[in-house]
């Protein structure tokens, strides 16, 4: 699965909720890193992490991949 | 599982990868081995919770396994070192500067989220002055308590890996979000619903019971922080606060033994491959003697799943 930059900035900025543990807590750290710094840079580098994370991990959150898929 | 001193030392002399809970005193006395310790004298057995200075609780491994120690400046390393497909059993020193550094900045290591690290917390038993909590690493029977040590596990790539949590825990919807200016083991102020006041102020005025835990928000999973102590309107815990988390006081619950075999009940099937379980979940919950129906493991004074989390049941299931 992979998210565009503007989708991330959706996600980093939204308030959607997740059951995969270690997403949830790789997706506070972000925000929090993006609520710091909103520079492109920053999104850029928040981007390539969720999407290696969710290169890795999808098959294992099916039902937190299916609100992805809507931003 | 529960075993003797001396069949633990059987099981290392036949060249084992283990994972060893028990007392500072017996843990000092092992061989050396392909093995991994940390202290404490409470366990969660199959027939029950169990406060022993006599056995330990040893969970064998059958993957391929490095161990290594971290000290506070080489932490940090911790999931840059694990196998990409495994888990990794961190043991770390309670109130060491190594375990106030993973506490503090866990989340922010090379690759954290990307691989499985779990691990826990090594205490003493909370009766008996003078002990000192320790992590060992088996390979030269070294004994720390101002590093920790951590077993790498590398499970064969047709195996999926999860690391899951028990949480009984959830935030009262109905009480006020409560936030924090810095980072932290200890508060003095905090914001009441954006209202700064005296967190031990909140907690008297509204007789708040500290027995349940902070709960934080990330993202749809509580994190617990366990209260310690309230001394002079310091309010310390078990766990660091953290400015950009949202918390709540959790919810009530009402039997606690009740209310964990009724959450493992819904995870009969689950094989756990490594488990542990808070020493608070086990003093507040009246856990000595009371079966809980799965996940054996070591009683611990922090767990880790990623990062350090309090009242929190952990575990690992290779499928």
């Amino acid at each position: 699965m992979h998210l565009t930059a503007q989708q991330v900035e959706k996600l980093l900025l939204g308030t959607q909720t997740f059951d995969h543990l270690s997403f949830s807590m790789l997706l506070v750290r972000l925000k929090m890193l993006y609520m710091k710094d909103s520079s492109p840079s920053v999104l850029q580098n928040c981007t390539k992490e969720i999407c290696g994370f969710l290169d890795k991990f999808q098959n294992a959150m099916i039902t937190d991949c299916a609100i992805l898929a809507k931003l | 599982m529960l075993m003797s001193f001396q069949d633990t030392t059987k099981l290392i002399e036949s060249g084992k990868t283990l994972h060893i809970a028990g007392t500072e005193n017996l843990l000092k006395k092992l061989p050396k081995g392909k093995w991994v310790g940390g202290s404490t004298e409470y366990f969660m057995a199959k027939d029950g919770g169990k406060v022993s200075n006599e056995l330990l609780f040893v969970t064998e491994f059958a993957y391929e396994a490095s161990i290594k120690t971290y000290s506070a400046a080489e932490i940090e390393n911790v999931a840059a070192d694990a196998y990409d497909n495994g888990f990794s059993i961190a043991i770390i020193p309670f109130d060491s500067a190594v375990h106030k550094e993973y506490a503090h900045n866990a989340d922010g290591y090379k690759d954290m989220f990307m691989k499985n690290i779990v691990g826990w917390i090594s205490g003493v038993n909370l009766g008996v002055p003078g002990q000192i909590p320790i992590a060992v690493c088996g390979l030269c029977a070294t004994a720390f308590n101002d590093k920790a040590v951590v077993l790498h596990l590398n499970v064969p790539k047709n195996k999926i890996v999860g690391v899951n949590i028990v949480n009984i825990f959830a935030q009262d919807e109905s009480s006020p979000v409560i936030t924090f200016a810095q980072d932290g083991f200890s508060a003095i102020k905090c914001f009441v619903d954006e209202k700064e006041m005296e967190l031990s102020d909140y907690i008297a005025q509204n007789k708040i019971d500290t027995k349940l835990p902070l709960v934080g928000d990330y993202a749809g999973n509580g994190v617990n922080i366990s209260f310690k102590s309230i001394e002079n309107g310091v309010v310390s815990f078990y766990a660091p606060v953290f400015s950009h988390i949202k918390y709540r006081i959790a919810k009530s619950i009402g039997d606690y033994e009740q209310e964990f075999n009724s959450r493992l009940a819904k995870l009969k099937d689950a094989k756990a491959a490594f488990a542990c379980n808070c020493i608070l979940n086990f003093l507040y919950g009246g856990l000595e003697g009371k079966q809980i129906d799965a996940f054996a493991g070591p009683i611990t004074f922090g767990e880790i799943a990623y990062q350090l989390v309090n009242q929190t049941l952990v575990y690992v299931t290779v499928d």
